[in-house]
């Protein structure tokens, strides 16, 4: 078998996630202050009280980050893991104050997430549109509430029906509600439901050894990639970095985890070029090569021999599923340039011919003018791609921004402050992104018909 | 001061790529004589009534921030879900497209014939976007007739004339004092931004000192 492990996987340390987890804790501080700060619930009196009550809890949190900056960004860096049972505690902090919000008593809207969802099914998955609900816990990201309701009262020893087919009700942590990239992490319990509603799992044979359940994971894994590419797992790993500093329940599988978590601190490659096989083989490499970064090997997902044998997992996935529109290579470096250029990434630029101008020009009557715009239209980015540019630009400006404001000589609000406009900037240019690529879609679907 | 026509219009957009307007989801449609058909946004900014007497300028920002979130209520609408303007209602929205201009280029954001003919106006005074502007420009909705009006993100209900003059030293994105730059959601007014309301507060706080180092008769 070939070994496809990444050159750049041999270059994670654990010092690399360190830095790549203090940039997701400061973040879901920042998100976290963005939400106490909203003046809608400022405006009741039990808003402002509880939230003034939360505001010193995160000042504590935030301490707590400033104490860690020196040991991970700065010129001669502490014991990394030390860093890391820091960022444990400063994690373990702002969860509590997270698993309070529901104390405000607001209503959070949706906003862009339920756009983001239904775009998702706009765009061929195969599944009713989900109903969200947010939820205080950030690691919240577990499945159907139907599903695991029923669970739940059959192991009370109640007798529960199936969740209806059309019933896809979903949680999303509130905290999540303010940054599409966490988004992309709400495709593996989507993908969980395709899985589940179509009997994938049972379908796709795999080595003896390998459990229904290891199988489905991977089922799972497969489909979400299948559907925003590898953003899926960029998106739950850097859950997964703080949920685990902070003995969350989402940090439990280490498995696929442990290997996005190093790709992310590294970069993204953009999935879907090589088969779906191909890219779990590497993928399941590479975990081998991470144990020792976790100081763990994880249970038959560490093992490339489990996988199921040939394209079984392409011509299932493939079967199922319509052809995932990724971005190449080249649109990604014009996505990123955008986002760095404070616009939206909401549609890739018309591919105009060479005599485009000379066209115009010539255009002095409506019939030539008007067959000049026929090659004139934007092409509205799907999911995949906005959130394969978002990415791609958090883990190129966003890290590097953050590690040379916190690794200076500034005071802490010195530095979080212009992290807390940079990460709003791109939250809201995102959105923006989905919004307008969404009505795009909508109104080129109809004229293309 | 002259106004560009749709060829010189388009030059902008793709050749030079100096404005930017995007999505354009129809060139055909959207593109005039002189003009750009802008469409709706998804996201509304709704008033609402409150108990709140009145808002007052003077008071601390994060008190007034609230109050005036008191006054409203933000809501994204689907494509194909629509938010309903009733008569005599005002509502903030958005355009779905992001705008930026050079600095030798204005813009005048104007309604649509049919659209006014329903009684919707589009902005009451803030109908002018200075060179150098980037974000999305913010509708300022009203409904003057007697019916509902359903009002659907991705509509045009809005149309920008661009201006040629001489490159501006201070466009509004290094302009000092500016309360609306990047902006790409609707936001409501901050007024209360403005400096007179600093030195209105100053001279308060002077006028109250002077009162209680006023000799007592």
């Amino acid at each position: 078998m070939q070994n496809v492990t990444s050159p750049s996987v041999e270059r994670i340390s654990i010092g690399t996630l360190a830095s790549a987890a203090f940039v997701e804790v400061c973040e879901r501080l920042i998100l976290t202050q963005s939400l106490l700060a909203d003046p809608h619930h400022q405006s009741r009196k039990q808003g402002s009280a509880v939230a003034r009550l939360l505001s010193d809890g995160l000042r504590a949190v935030a301490q707590h980050l400033d104490s860690l900056r020196r040991p991970i960004f700065g010129a001669e860096p502490g014991d990394p893991a030390r860093a890391l049972a820091g960022l444990g505690v400063a994690s373990a902090g702002l969860r509590q104050v997270q698993a309070h919000l529901g104390y405000l008593g607001s209503r959070w809207p949706l906003g862009t997430t339920d756009l983001f969802v239904r775009k998702l099914v706009a765009e061929g998955m195969p599944l009713p549109v989900p109903t969200l609900c947010p939820v205080d816990l950030p690691e919240a990201n577990t499945g159907e509430i139907g599903a695991e309701l029923r669970e739940r009262l059959l192991a009370a020893g109640l007798w529960t029906a199936a969740p209806p087919l059309e019933a896809l009700v979903l949680v999303v942590p509130t905290v999540d509600l303010l940054d599409p990239l966490t988004w992309a992490a709400l495709l593996f319990p989507l993908a969980d439901a395709v899985v589940r509603r179509q009997g994938l799992a049972s379908r796709l044979r795999g080595p003896s050894h390998l459990d229904e359940d290891a199988v489905r994971r991977l089922c799972v894994a497969g489909v979400a990639a299948r559907i925003v590419g590898e953003s899926t797992f960029a998106a739950r790993a850097s859950k997964a970095l703080v949920a685990r500093l902070g003995g969350g329940a989402a940090g439990a599988n280490l498995g696929l985890l442990a290997h996005a978590s190093a790709r992310y601190a590294l970069a993204l490659e953009t999935g879907g070029r090589a088969s779906l096989t191909d890219y779990f083989q590497g993928r399941l490499h590479e975990q081998r090569a991470l144990g020792s970064v976790w100081g763990r090997q994880d249970r038959e997902d560490a093992d490339p021999e489990a996988m199921p044998e040939g394209s079984v997992l392409d011509d299932f996935v493939a079967a199922g599923l319509p052809a995932p529109e990724l971005p190449t290579a080249e649109d990604v470096e014009h996505l990123v340039a955008l986002l760095a250029d404070g616009r939206p990434i909401n549609a890739l630029p018309p591919k105009l011919p060479a005599d485009f101008g000379a066209r115009l020009d010539d255009g002095a009557d409506a019939d030539r003018f008007y067959s000049v715009l026929a090659h004139a239209g934007e092409r509205p980015c799907s999911l995949a791609t906005i959130l394969a540019g978002g990415w791609h630009y958090k883990m190129r400006h966003s890290l590097s921004l953050c590690a040379a404001l916190m690794g200076g000589e500034r005071a802490w609000r010195d530095a979080l402050d212009p992290y807390a406009a940079h990460v709003h900037e791109r939250s809201a240019l995102l959105q923006q992104s989905i919004e307008g690529a969404y009505v795009q879609q909508v109104f080129t679907r109809w004229k293309d018909q | 001061m002259s106004i560009l026509n749709e060829r010189q219009i388009l030059r902008r957009l793709l050749i030079e790529r100096d404005v930017v307007v995007t999505p354009i989801v129809d060139l055909t449609t959207q593109l005039g004589p002189t003009s750009l058909d802008v469409r709706l946004g998804t996201r509304f900014q709704a008033q609402k009534r409150s108990a709140l007497p009145y808002i007052e300028p003077l008071q601390d920002e994060q008190a007034l921030r609230a109050d005036l979130a008191a006054y409203t209520q933000d809501y994204v609408v689907l494509p194909t879900e629509p938010y309903v303007l009733h008569p005599g209602d005002f509502a903030l929205a958005c355009t779905l497209e992001f705008i930026r201009l050079p600095a030798d280029l204005s813009a005048r954001l104007e309604g649509r014939s049919s659209w006014g003919r329903l009684g919707l106006q589009i902005h009451s005074t803030a109908g002018f976007i200075d060179p150098g502007f980037s974000g999305v420009i913010t509708f300022e909705l009203s409904n003057l007739g007697k019916v509902p009006i359903p009002l659907y993100p991705g509509l045009r209900i809005g149309q920008l004339c661009f201006y040629t003059g001489e490159a501006s030293a201070i466009p509004y994105r290094t302009k000092k004092l500016t309360k609306y730059a990047g902006r790409i959601a609707p936001m409501g007014s901050a007024f209360y931004l403005d400096p007179e309301y600093r030195a209105i507060r100053h001279e308060q706080q002077a006028e109250q000192d002077r009162a209680a180092d006023a000799p007592i008769n």
